[in-house]
């Protein structure tokens, strides 16, 4: 079985394209569904006044809120709900009241705060500048052990690759807190490892097959990669649907965003990082 | 032969690394250094401190501050000096009377050239009154705000204390969150304090009578002793070089061992220091912290080196404290710890015990799948998965990486990715046995040809964890430190162990490989 992925390579293109300006647009109109890590919002210490009204009854009745609740020492539990971006000060206070509507008097209300925006937002930034760092690093080490050619073809569908990612935490209104920043450097992780696989075996075959035109040498190298770049994800996958079906509420946005990341390093590798090759003349005089 | 019980050796130390932190009752058997792996937040609770700014005093200070330029701008020679009376500060200014009406226009007319459009200057007849407007106000607060978390997150940063979150709070408040850390009393003391340091003249001229009477003549302020604060000592207000010019500062040990605390200055904190020295030769300096005298010794000899010591009768202890509040600067505002809770069990026993166990079985699903897929080979690579585990759990304590729930899923992801580095070997020896390759050839060459690919593919990963370590903050570096022992691990388990394990297998021979099956 051979597929050829040269042939559709346009398709591809057209395909990433519509993906990225998706992305762009749902960031710009609708934006991230910020966390309280980045968002601010309201956290209060309430108290069960009887041992029957557990953390799991109040995490249902209050499932409208997606509340954040953990047990503190003393009985007492912290419910932490995020807001939505731009809310105002009333908004908080509407919020609290409706809160405190729900739970009515089967709990004390220990404390309630109210949390305000946090300088935190500087990790975001701070994060993907490491990553922009991180990917030129890579992509100049990729130059030193192979060829030009490729560090662009990486560079460019890591950058693809974190449009799409952070398009996804958009999209899918997954919460973007300090968790989906190390899911998506996790998710970069996993890509690069990918994409620099497969441009290790182009390099062996440009060596090995030197009259071979550069399209079918690239489908000839993927194809050959296919079974161990679908089984690594397949692995993967596997790990995070573990996660996903029995790792519970915390982590279940943590394992979808996951599986996302790697479907998407997956086919960018591919379908784009890959087939773009195509384009640089990596059969040309060595440096 | 050497090689390879060097391989299993290092092996078997890795997974004793984590023998603390899966048997905790076991821990208190090892050495010291081998500790169990510490846990998050979220997973075993920590110290959660909110801080309250006091922006009130910051604001005075300013106000102090506005009132010595208005005053010098009033009596500044080169440009004619403004007569004028009764100049107080108010509650949100200074408030002066101008003695000639004539020259109100003139002072509003001078204040606002040399003020700029930080304050508002208005005037009733012959009262001017100075004050900063509402949009300055805010942005000093603002300001205050963002450089007192700066300046916390290096204390707490230079305390060693693994993923603190500090985040401000509510316009004036900032939250602390210390993960494992169950005694915050240390941090709370050292986060505390201003560590608003200066060097003053001692003024000799004041007799005990005056000191005694607390009233201090303009110009002179009484401060007491930081450990006796009975002992009080009469020094001008004006401050000869501060805290501020410091650029560096160590504990360290004086001739006669005891604790001092070495201060460095920077360019212009030198030359200042330099020329107090050299005219005040036989006089003493005071240093001064946050209102309290540390130390007040005699100039012997002009200081030129902008190098200095501080003694005052510290312990080992508080001078390394004081190095480090001299060194993340000081607060431009006073902290108060208005509220702190110690966090118990994390997120609740029910999450962390479904996180675990999805872990779990995510790690079973991996191992599973490999079985599947490569039989024989598939449970070697189980085997190095295990030990690729357990190596990342021990490493990873020794290192004093911090495991948050996320982390745990992180750790399952990286060896998700690390079987990958088992099945390129793989499936290279199961292309070669199909180009007619004898197996045990197969075998030499799939893992020959391999390793150079996971090298690539792993050491670029390193790139990006080292460069988040470098950039990041918080999290963000917890899980580059993960990332990195993963890689490390991943290679050596991979690259190394499973060849061991296969050798063993072929036992130098070219038997068959179960999970190749001719075409």
């Amino acid at each position: 079985m051979k597929l050829h992925f040269m042939k559709y390579r346009k398709l591809s293109y057209w395909i990433s394209g519509i993906c990225i300006l998706l992305s762009v647009l749902s960031i710009i109109f609708k934006g991230f569904n910020y966390g309280i890590d980045f968002s601010g919002g309201i956290a209060m210490e309430i108290k069960p006044i009887s041992a029957d009204y557990t953390v799991d009854k109040m995490r249902h009745d209050l499932e409208a809120f997606k509340p954040e609740l953990q047990s503190v020492d003393g009985g007492a539990v912290l419910l932490r709900v995020g807001l939505p971006k731009g809310s105002t000060d009333e908004q908080q206070n509407i919020r609290v009241a409706e809160i405190k509507n729900i739970l009515g008097n089967r709990v004390e209300y220990s404390q309630i705060q109210v949390v305000g925006p946090k300088i935190g937002g500087e990790l975001i930034r701070g994060g993907v500048l490491a990553i922009l760092v991180s990917f030129v690093l890579m992509a100049v080490y990729i130059w030193i052990q192979y060829r030009g050619g490729y560090a662009v073809g990486s560079f460019v569908s890591l950058v693809l690759d974190l449009i799409l990612m952070f398009g996804f935490f958009s999209i899918a209104g997954l919460e973007f807190n300090q968790t989906a920043i190390a899911v998506i450097l996790m998710g970069v992780g996993y890509s690069i490892n990918d994409k620099v696989v497969n441009y290790d075996r182009i390099d062996e075959n440009i060596k090995k097959y030197h009259k071979m035109p550069m399209d079918d040498l690239i489908d000839l190298s993927v194809n050959e990669m296919l079974y161990r770049t679908v089984m690594t994800s397949v692995s993967t996958i596997l790990a995070m649907v573990g996660i996903y079906i029995f790792g519970g509420q915390m982590l279940q946005e943590f394992a979808i965003a996951m599986t996302f990341s790697i479907v998407m390093g997956t086919l960018t590798s591919i379908y784009i990082s890959n087939v773009i090759l195509y384009h640089f003349n990596l059969r040309e005089t060595e440096y | 032969m050497f090689k390879k019980l060097a391989i299993i050796f290092v092996a078997l130390f890795g997974m004793l690394l984590a023998v603390p932190t899966l048997v905790p009752s076991l821990a208190p058997h090892f050495p010291s250094w081998i500790k169990p792996i510490p846990l998050g937040l979220d997973l075993k609770g920590g110290a959660q401190l909110l801080l309250e700014v006091d922006t009130d005093v910051m604001l005075k200070e300013k106000s102090a501050q506005l009132y010595d330029e208005v005053r010098s701008a009033m009596i500044d020679r080169d440009k004619g000096v403004i007569r004028f009376s009764d100049l107080r500060n108010t509650g949100n200014g200074v408030g002066l009377i101008i003695k000639d009406a004539n020259d109100v226009s003139k002072a509003k007319g001078r204040l606002k050239k040399i003020l700029g459009n930080n304050v508002d200057v208005s005037s009733s007849g012959r009262n001017l009154s100075v004050s900063y407007t509402n949009k300055a106000r805010e942005e000093m607060i603002t300001d205050a705000m963002s450089r007192s978390i700066e300046i916390v997150r290096r204390r707490i940063d230079a305390l060693g204390t693994k993923e603190p979150s500090i985040q401000s709070q509510g316009g004036k408040y900032i939250l602390v969150q210390l993960p494992g850390v169950s005694e915050p009393e240390h941090i709370k003391n050292l986060i505390g304090q201003t560590a608003k340091l200066s060097f003053h003249l001692v003024n000799e001229n004041i007799t005990p009578e005056q000191l005694a009477s607390n009233h201090a003549p303009s110009g002179t302020v009484f401060l007491s002793d930081m450990d006796n604060p009975d002992r009080k000592l009469a020094v001008y207000s004006r401050i000869e070089v501060s805290g501020d010019s410091l650029k560096n500062s160590e504990a360290s040990f004086d001739q006669n061992n005891m604790p001092v605390v070495t201060t460095e200055f920077d360019a212009s904190g030198t030359r200042r220091f330099a020329k107090l020295t050299t005219e005040h030769v036989n006089e003493r300096f005071a240093i001064v912290l946050d209102d309290k005298i540390l130390s007040a010794p005699t100039i012997r000899e002009p200081i030129p080196g902008g190098r200095g010591q501080i003694s005052g009768g510290f312990t080992l202890q508080t001078a390394k404290d004081l190095a480090v509040l001299l060194r993340s600067g000081a607060l431009p505002a006073p902290l108060s710890v208005i509220e702190e809770r110690t966090v118990g069990a994390g997120l609740g026993a029910d999450t962390i015990a479904t996180g675990k166990i999805g872990s779990v079985v995510g790690v079973i699903f991996i191992l599973v799948f490999m079985l599947m897929l490569y039989g024989i080979f598939g449970l070697i690579a189980d085997v190095v998965l295990i030990v690729n585990l357990l190596m990342i759990v021990g490493v990873s304590a020794l290192f004093g990486a911090t495991l948050t729930l996320p982390g745990i899923a992180g750790i399952v992801l990286t060896l998700g990715m690390a079987v990958d580095a088992n099945i390129l070997p793989f499936e290279r020896i199961r292309d070669e046995v199909r180009a007619g390759a004898p197996t045990l050839r197969a075998v030499d060459y799939g893992f020959h040809r391999s390793t150079k690919t996971v090298m690539d593919g792993e050491l670029t990963n390193l790139i990006c964890a080292l460069i988040l370590f470098q950039f990041g903050a918080g999290p963000i570096r917890g899980f580059a430190v993960t990332l990195s022992i993963g890689v490390m691990t991943t290679l050596f388990t991979c690259l190394m162990l499973t060849r061991v394990f296969v050798d063993y297998y072929m036992n130098g021979k070219s038997k068959k490989i179960g999970f190749i099956r001719n075409k």
